[in-house]
This record gives C-alpha cells, sequence and structure tokens, in this order.
C-alpha cells in the first residue's frame, strides 16, 4: 500500500501533457518494469507492455488506462505576461491563483493571474507571470510550450491522496496494482497493459492502441465523480465505497456481470455507474473499433475532476486493482463464449 | 451452368407482413439492449440466408450470396433498436430518476406507460399533478429532471438501476395506417427481412440488422466493417411533419409527407448521399411508376453516418418510410408508403449492374 | 499561380459534390504524378515515387470541397428555402448571388427596410430567381449551389470565393510542377467533404504509412480586440499548427516545418486555434498512429463570398513544403 502511494503521489507530480506525454511514460514503465516481459512506445507516444499468459496462443485482454492530463499551452505573450490557451477540458474557474510550470527551453514556474480589467471568467482573460522580464522570457518559452499543474501531492488520512492529475495517474495506479497481483499468480490469458496518449483531446490513443494490439476484449479503467460538495447524489459515487463498475450500450452485458459476480464474491464493495448513451471514456472508442471490442469500465471515484487538487483514496484504487487482476487470473476460454450474443 | 432467371416478383405488405411488423414493434429493444427484436430477426431470416452470424456488439449479419460469377456487393441496413429509457437512481418507495436513451421527444412522455426491463414490468412517467402545480409551470413542458419512473409502491421485480424502459404502446392497423412504438425502425427491419427472404440474384446481399443507432450510429460501422460492401442502402424511418403550422402558416420544414412514398435522402446531418445512387433509385421509380420523394435536406442522420466513412470509402444512400410522431409513444405510417418503399428498394436492387458505380463520384 | 488559383476558385466543388473540382485538379496533376486513384468517396489520391529504396514517405493533404448551399423547399410564393453544406455563417448570405450545379443563377434575398433579426438564420432566407412567373422555379429539393465566382485583386491581397478549398491544391499542384526527382515517396490526398465533418480524410485509406503526414489548409485571421490566441495574419507568412481545438499536432513534424523554415529564412507564424478542425487530427489517430501536422495559410473573412488571402503567403508555403519534401531525412532527425 505505502509504495502505491508514493508512486501515485510521483505520478501525480510529474507532467503528461497532450503531446508530451514522455515524462510521465517513463516513471510509468519504471513501474511497471518488475511485471512486464515487452515494452513498446507507439508512434503516437503510448506505453503498451506485454505480459505474457500461461496458455499457447491465447486470447488477449488489453486493460487501458490514459496518462495524459489537462492542462495548458503558451499562446503567446503580453509584454511580460504569458498568454494561455487550454489543453483539454481546463475549468477556468479554479486557474486563478494556480501556480504553473511552463516547458519551455527550461522548466519555469509561474502563477496564473486574472486580467484586472475583465469580469468574464474565460481563458481568454487569463495570463501567467513569471516574474521573468519579457526579453529573457521569450529566450525561454515559446508559443505551444505546455504548462502543467505545479501542486505538490498533499496526503490525508487514511490514505487519501489530493493533487493534480488524479484523473488519470489514478487509473495507472491501478493497473500497477494488477500487474503486481498478476505477477504474483497465474493467468491463462496474454495482457496488454496500455497507458495512452490522447484521452483528454482526440482519442488519438485508444484508436490506435485497439488497431495495433486487436484485443479479444478490453477493460478501460478511467475515474468518475466522486460525491463531493456542491454534487447531486444521484450524479456522483462515494469516496471509499470502491470503484464503480460501468453499465450501459457501450459495456457488454456479462462482462459487466462477470465483473459483479467477482466483486460479490471477494467482497468487493462497488457502485453500478449507468452510462445510459456513451461512457465518456476511451471505451467509445475502443468498442466501436474495426470488428468491435467487448468493453469493460471501471471507474475510480475522486473529488474536484479537473481541477489540482483531485482527491482519491488508495482502498479504490486497490480494490479496483484487485477485481480487475481476479478478472483476468479467472479468464478462459468459456468467457470468450459467453461473449456471445444469442445466435 | 444454369443461372436461375431471376423474375421480377412484386412484393405486397399483406397480413403475414402487418403481422410481423406488429410482432417487431411490440417487442421492446432499447438501444444497448436489442435482444427480443434480434429473437424475432434471427428466426425469421434462418431458413433465407447462406450465413448467418452475431458480431461483437450484437448487430445480425446475414448474407445471400448472388449467382453467375462476381457480383456486386449490396450492403442493406436497418436497425433495430429504438429510443427509450434507463433508471438511473433509486429514490426508494418504486421511484427512480431516469435519463432518455436516444433522443426522445420529451414533450411527448410525461403521464405515458411504459414496460421495463426483459419481462416488460409496467411502470409509468409519472407527473405531479395539475392542481398542485404552479400557474406559470402548468404552461411549459415538464422538465425533464422533474420526472420520474414510477414502479408502484411495492417493486416486487426488484427492478434496479441500469434496467431499460420503453414506451407501452401495442401496435395497432387502422385502414391504411399503422399505429404503434418504434416504427422507426421496425418498419426497416420488416422490409429487411422480406428483402433477404426474396434477395435478388444479380447481388450479394449483405444485410446489416444494427444495433446502437439511435445513440450515435455505433453498430453500423462496426458491421461495415466486417461487411466490406461496395455501396450501400440503409432502410430507416423519418420525420413527417406534415401537419399545418399555427394559424395555418406554410410548414416550412415538414421533412416529409405521408402518402407521398418512399423518401430518398440527399443530405442529412451525417452523410451526403452518393449521387449515383440518388440518380438509380430515382430513375428505377421513375421506370417502374413507383411514387417517391425527395426528404428535405438538413438535421437528422442515419447508420449510412457509419457506413460510408469506413477506409475506401462506400458509396451509400438511405431511403425511408415516413411515420409522423417518430420518438414518441404512438408513430404512424401508411401501408401504403411501406408497401412503394420496399417496392422502390427491391426494383432498385434487381437493376444494379457493373456500370452503377462505373463513373467516379 | 495566381491564374491556376483563379481558375480552380472558379470552378463549383461544394461537399459532396466535389467531380468537377477534381477533374481539373487531375488534369493538371497528370503528368507529374506516376499513379493516382480515386476512392468510394472521391477522394484523389496520387502518388510521385522516389529513386530510392531507402527513401522516406510523406503525406500531403488538402481538402478540395467548398461551403455550399442546398435547396430545402420551394415556397408558396416562388422562393426557394435552402440551408448549408458546411459552416455557413447567416451573415455572409444576404445580398449574394449563388450558381447551382447546373448552371441556373440565384440571389440569396434580402432588403435593407426588414430588422436584423429576419435573417438571423439561413431559415429565414430564400433565394430569388427572377421569376416573373413565381411558379417556374428551375431548382427542386435537393438541388445544390456554391458561391457565384469574382476572384479580384484588392491592394496586397487577393479575394475570391473558395479560397478555402483551393488554396491549398494550388499549393499541392505548384509542388508537383517544381519537382523532378524527389527523394522521398510522395503522397498527395485531394480529399472531399472536409467542410461537413473530415470525412473524406476519415475514409480515405492509406496503403503506405508515411513517416510524415501535413495538412495543408487556411486558417482564419482572428479580429477580437481582447484574443488570447496568437493573432495569424496576412502577408507575415505560412501558420505553424500548434493547436487546433483539441487537437494537438506531433512535435517532430512541428519542428520539421520550423527547422525548414528556418532554413530557408521563410517567416513563418504560429496557429493556435479553439473551435476549427484540421483533418491533420483525423491522419495521426489513424491506423497504428501517424506523426502529423498542419501547415496553413492566412485568410480573412473566412466562409463569406469573397476570401482575402495573400499570394506571398501562398508562395513562401510552397516554399516551405518544398523544401520540407526535398530534404532527404524531411528533417525528422533534426
Amino acid at each position: 500500500m505505502d509504495d502505491l502511494l508514493a508512486q501515485l503521489t510521483n505520478l501525480s507530480m510529474t507532467p503528461g501533457l497532450p503531446g508530451n506525454e514522455g515524462p510521465v511514460r517513463e516513471l510509468i514503465k519504471k513501474h511497471w518494469q518488475p511485471f512486464i516481459d515487452e515494452f513498446r512506445v507507439s508512434k503516437l507516444g503510448s506505453l503498451y507492455a506485454y505480459k505474457r499468459g500461461e496458455e499457447a496462443d491465447p486470447p488477449g485482454v488489453l486493460i487501458t488506462a490514459h496518462m495524459d492530463t489537462i492542462g495548458l499551452m503558451v499562446a503567446g505573450f503580453l509584454d511580460q505576461f504569458i498568454r494561455i490557451t487550454a489543453v483539454g477540458g481546463v475549468d477556468p474557474r479554479v486557474l486563478p491563483g494556480q501556480l504553473v510550470h511552463v516547458h519551455g527551453k527550461r522548466k519555469v514556474a509561474g502563477v496564473v493571474i486574472e486580467h484586472p480589467r475583465t469580469s468574464d471568467l474565460d481563458l481568454a482573460h487569463l495570463l501567467v507571470d513569471t516574474g521573468i522580464n519579457e526579453n529573457e522570457l521569450r529566450e525561454i518559452i515559446r508559443p505551444g510550450d505546455l504548462v502543467s499543474f505545479a501542486n505538490q501531492a498533499v496526503s490525508f488520512e487514511k490514505n487519501g491522496v489530493c493533487g493534480a492529475a488524479m484523473d488519470n495517474r489514478a487509473s495507472i495506479t491501478t493497473l500497477t496494482h494488477t500487474l503486481a497481483i498478476l505477477s504474483a499468480n497465474t493467468h491463462a490469458w496474454d495482457v496488454w497493459a496500455a497507458a495512452t496518449v490522447g484521452e483528454e483531446t482526440t482519442g488519438e490513443g485508444a484508436a490506435t492502441a485497439a488497431y495495433e494490439i486487436k484485443p479479444s476484449l478490453a477493460i478501460i479503467v478511467d475515474t468518475t465523480f466522486g460525491a463531493g460538495p456542491g454534487n447531486q447524489t444521484h450524479e456522483t459515487y462515494p469516496l471509499r465505497g470502491g470503484p464503480t463498475l460501468g453499465w450501459g450500450p457501450t459495456v457488454h452485458p456479462v462482462l459487466f456481470d462477470t465483473f459483479r459476480e467477482h466483486a460479490d464474491r471477494l467482497e468487493i464493495s462497488y457502485a453500478i455507474e449507468v452510462m445510459p448513451r456513451r461512457s465518456g471514456t476511451d471505451a467509445d472508442i475502443i468498442q466501436v473499433a474495426g470488428k468491435g471490442i467487448p468493453s469493460m469500465v471501471i471507474s475510480i471515484p475522486i473529488r474536484n475532476m479537473h481541477t489540482a487538487v483531485e482527491l482519491v483514496y488508495m482502498a479504490d484504487i486497490i480494490q479496483a486493482g484487485r477485481l480487475i487482476a481476479e478478472f483476468i487470473q479467472d479468464a478462459d476460454h468459456n468467457l470468450l463464449d459467453k461473449l456471445h450474443w444469442e445466435a | 451452368m444454369i443461372i436461375k432467371k431471376q423474375t421480377n416478383q412484386t412484393l405486397h405488405i399483406r397480413e403475414k407482413q402487418i403481422n410481423l411488423l406488429e410482432r417487431l414493434s411490440n417487442a421492446c429493444g432499447v438501444s444497448g439492449d436489442e435482444a427480443e427484436v434480434r429473437r424475432i430477426v434471427l428466426d425469421e431470416i434462418r431458413p433465407y440466408a447462406d450465413e448467418i452470424s452475431v458480431d461483437t456488439m450484437g448487430n445480425v449479419l446475414a448474407i445471400k450470396r448472388g449467382q453467375g460469377g462476381k457480383c456486386m456487393r449490396v450492403m442493406l441496413a436497418a436497425h433495430m433498436d429504438e429510443v427509450g429509457f434507463m433508471l438511473t437512481h433509486d429514490e426508494g418507495k418504486g421511484i427512480f430518476r431516469f435519463a432518455q436513451v436516444g433522443g426522445v421527444n420529451s414533450h411527448f412522455i410525461a403521464g405515458k406507460p411504459i414496460l421495463v426491463g426483459p419481462n416488460h414490468i409496467p411502470g409509468i412517467i409519472g407527473v405531479t399533478p395539475i392542481h398542485l402545480t404552479k400557474k406559470k409551470a402548468q404552461k411549459r413542458p415538464i422538465p425533464l429532471d422533474d420526472l420520474r419512473i414510477d414502479l408502484g409502491l411495492d417493486n416486487n421485480h426488484n427492478i434496479k438501476i441500469g434496467a431499460r424502459g420503453a414506451f407501452a404502446t401495442r401496435f395497432r392497423k387502422q385502414d391504411n395506417s399503422l399505429f404503434g412504438k418504434a416504427l422507426d425502425d421496425r418498419l426497416g427491419v420488416a422490409s429487411l427481412i422480406e428483402l433477404l427472404k426474396y434477395a435478388p440474384a444479380n447481388i450479394d446481399l449483405l444485410a446489416a440488422f444494427t444495433v446502437q443507432e439511435e445513440v450515435g450510429v455505433r453498430g453500423a460501422s462496426v458491421a461495415a466493417y466486417q461487411c466490406q460492401p461496395d455501396m450501400a442502402i440503409v432502410l430507416d424511418s423519418t420525420p413527417a411533419r406534415d401537419i399545418p403550422g399555427d394559424s395555418d402558416r406554410e410548414s416550412k420544414s415538414y421533412n416529409t409527407h405521408l402518402d407521398a412514398g418512399p423518401a430518398i435522402y440527399i443530405s442529412d446531418r451525417g452523410t451526403i448521399s452518393d449521387p449515383r445512387l440518388i440518380r438509380h433509385i430515382i430513375s428505377t421509380a421513375e421506370a417502374e411508376g413507383l411514387p417517391y420523394q425527395i426528404r428535405q435536406p438538413g438535421g437528422g442522420g442515419t447508420d449510412a453516418g457509419g457506413i460510408h466513412k469506413q477506409k475506401g470509402g462506400i458509396p451509400s444512400v438511405s431511403v425511408s418510410v415516413p411515420g409522423r410522431y417518430l420518438h414518441t409513444p404512438i408513430s404512424i405510417a401508411r401501408i401504403s408508403d411501406w408497401e412503394s418503399t420496399l417496392r422502390l428498394v427491391y426494383s432498385s436492387l434487381l437493376r444494379i449492374d457493373g456500370d452503377i458505380l462505373a463513373s467516379p463520384r | 499561380m495566381k491564374s491556376l488559383l483563379e481558375k480552380l476558385t472558379a470552378i463549383p466543388g461544394p461537399s459532396g459534390y466535389e467531380n468537377r473540382i477534381r477533374s481539373a485538379i487531375q488534369a493538371e496533376i497528370e503528368k507529374y504524378t506516376d499513379d493516382f486513384n480515386i476512392d468510394g468517396l472521391g477522394n484523389l489520391i496520387a502518388h510521385k515515387r522516389s529513386l530510392s529504396s531507402d527513401s522516406k514517405n510523406i503525406l500531403l493533404i488538402t481538402h478540395m470541397d467548398e461551403i455550399g448551399f442546398i435547396v430545402t423547399n420551394k415556397d408558396k410564393s416562388g422562393y426557394a428555402r435552402f440551408t448549408n453544406l458546411g459552416k455557413v455563417p447567416p451573415a455572409s448570405c444576404p445580398g449574394r448571388q449563388v450558381e447551382f450545379l447546373d448552371g441556373d443563377r440565384g440571389l440569396i434575398g434580402s432588403s435593407p427596410d426588414l430588422k436584423n433579426e429576419d435573417f438571423v438564420q439561413l431559415e429565414d432566407m430564400f433565394i430569388d430567381f427572377g421569376m416573373i412567373d413565381k411558379q417556374k422555379l428551375p431548382v427542386k429539393i435537393g438541388d445544390i449551389a456554391v458561391f457565384a465566382p469574382s476572384f479580384a485583386d484588392i491592394g496586397d491581397c487577393l479575394v475570391s470565393k473558395a479560397m478555402d478549398g483551393r488554396v491549398g491544391a494550388t499549393i499541392l499542384i505548384e509542388i508537383l510542377r517544381r519537382i523532378n526527382k524527389s527523394p522521398n515517396e510522395i503522397t498527395m490526398i485531394f480529399s472531399v467533404q472536409k467542410q461537413v465533418g473530415l470525412r473524406g480524410s476519415t475514409a480515405v485509406a492509406i496503403d503506405n504509412i508515411p513517416d510524415m503526414a501535413i495538412a495543408i489548409d487556411v486558417t482564419p485571421e482572428l479580429k477580437h480586440p481582447n484574443q488570447a490566441s496568437n493573432g495569424v495574419k496576412l502577408g507575415h507568412g505560412p501558420g505553424i499548427l500548434l493547436k487546433s481545438g483539441r487537437y494537438i499536432p506531433k512535435a517532430s513534424v512541428k519542428n520539421a516545418l520550423e527547422h525548414a523554415a528556418n532554413s530557408e529564412n521563410i517567416a513563418c507564424q504560429h496557429v493556435i486555434r479553439e473551435n476549427d478542425e484540421s483533418e491533420a487530427a483525423v491522419i495521426q489517430k489513424s491506423y497504428a498512429g501517424i506523426n502529423a501536422g498542419g501547415l496553413c495559410v492566412p485568410c480573412r473573412y473566412q466562409h463569406t463570398a469573397a476570401e482575402m488571402v495573400n499570394m506571398d503567403d501562398i508562395s513562401n508555403t510552397v516554399e516551405l513544403l518544398y523544401t520540407v519534401i526535398m530534404e532527404p531525412n524531411l528533417f525528422t532527425e533534426s
């Protein structure tokens, strides 16, 4: 548990913005190294990690979590201040006063401020002040450079972690735990763990992973809305209540039932997350890739999504990781047969 | 080798076809849970197809090969799913919050009966009585957030969140009109079953009974990937908004008219139909003396949206039966429109030869 | 190049009906390409092979289609109602002449007397065919039109309809004319239906995955006073795409374009746009992933009957692309 918490803390403070996921990818590779047979980096920068199954020529399961986070990009300059634009779905209300790192020729710290003349809270009216004079600034920073949130992760009691990027580093850590359990046990199926790029932008990581890996089924791990201030209870899920199991047109009902059976048997608490139309995750892309990939969505509840103070509890991550490992260990050819819709 | 000569049959809508449509319309298949409709489709087509498979998403793919050498591979698609609801939050005492699945017309749902789950448990979309409603709110449609699904106090069937609900409408025929829920697209499904039964010998007919069209045309792209057709015709149903406007103002956006025959699509929000196929179908109608109308370009979409963008590009067109009040509890369509749609598509298939796509788009 | 651009902008090619402009482009490129084919949606895919066996492979994509109009109704008073093919701002329309694919001309009605609210939406507008007998409308539902052609020199710039849709093609044709022997494999895609949601680029099959893909298009010059994004300006050179909506191009392509620009002293700008889409995004996420980026020509009054571009921007875009293509390693190792 402590190891995993330290890993998540580290992940939360390592940048991995769309187009420049290198730093977080290297860290994830380090975390997964002890459990993986082969690593590959995709054309677009996703990390594919292959763990061989016991069976000869078995089906493959893809377990995937996106490693990119939302952030900002340098759009231009206004005197000694930096103009910014969003990368992914950024919430402008939480930006003023936020400490950030601007990744130019070197990493530079700055604070997001509001242009005093405006009343509308819009990214177009926010600036970053680095304290560096204009000439020197333009030597170090250029339009297109990426900007990440610079929070220190904070620990809460009962193994809560609060910081930037829990969406989706909490899910990455979930996969790390799954891989660790799989390593200590046996599994018949091949496993592909993918830390994908571009979920916050165009979904390019999910599309290209589905194309390249072509698994028999996929488990997508993402974060979901944890019950918290200002939220309605019917749209959120309790923290420390376990992961959520997705249900809706994007999820294969047999996969849902299988996961629920395992969770009940292991006494893992969970909530059912209904997704009446789309899931809002990479599963939307993966399910309909090529000839279709039966998919399951497992989500970790976090509070304050898409801010730099996302709160998650290790208990939920560990339960989720364990549940996925259990599913994979149990997977056999019966499962593939059960996935057939009645013919 | 004796090639069976294709006689141009005349397809009819008679009691048999209407009974099939009745079963299909009464079956519940809200997007993502098309099982009940799929069972009927599989039972009907089994004696007629060369090969049948059900893919990863639940699409039914059936092939009836043509005769006499290499034939044009023609994909015909109709979607099995209907719009409906999903229970999202249990408030206790039989009351549930719910979400729409697909574009349900929310002005038409307050105070309507529904059927929940595979066992068709009765429920209702309940409302606060008008007596207890503030004057201002009485004149406005009820916001979806204020509506609830009511299963009665006891919920003895243990319905849980995630269960799907469909309108409880029972199908009926009255003179030349058909009343039912989900005519979009059980009309298309019934037509496709009929076309498979009488599959022309000059083409390879790749029938795709698709899932999840109403939630973003999701099944069709997976189906097209597997079919790899040369061209596609989508059989759907499209709104006829041919109702006189307020104070008899001319209805500008009627989309289609009832009694005017099959609606041919030139452009909707998801697809610009292939002009070669449009020309082919129109010239077929004119040659055979069949009625047709051009669906007003603009909004809406069909499975063609997911099919035509497959790698390589698949020339596609949609032909729909017009229907009033689609996506509401009770839709109305004309038997005559359905019959002429079926005949037009059938005749168009018979007239397909190697030249249809000879010149580039 | 100016006369080529003038010729291409005059040819109608609305989304979904690009065959005429495609034939014109095909006629221009035939003698400079090794082979080409047309796919199921009408995309034109041309290849120029290289002479060496270990060459790199570059893909260039630009769309041929322009925005257009489609008749939805013939109303009782004898006018045609219409809707858009692609993004047609309502403000672009009143008083404009339109040309139908079969040659008929019409005029989108307007009136100085009516209030602005009468022309807010396209569905409030109508096309007038100048028929005294109002029942003799020459069009039917589904007929398609584009803005009538009107090419002009204004100051340092050129103005016409369909600059968005033809500038890119002009650039690629010019490059093909210039190349004699190419060290790299070149695939050029003249795509269809970009204006209605990038459908041509989504459907186009790519047989040989390239080392680099560049989408060439126009980009709007924004004129809001409080803009935060780095405003693109006419006459300040080709724009290298940094962000388009949610899409972020690959750094390797961005860097290659900057390197090429530096090596030839071509002044460039950066393009960051909040809402527009780029075909580069579609190419980037296709198959197992392709390194893609965008190169843009600044354009004022995009999606109107009078889009304004600067010829020097176009020439410099040609120079820049030519430099990248002729570099044996496509600047990918820099």
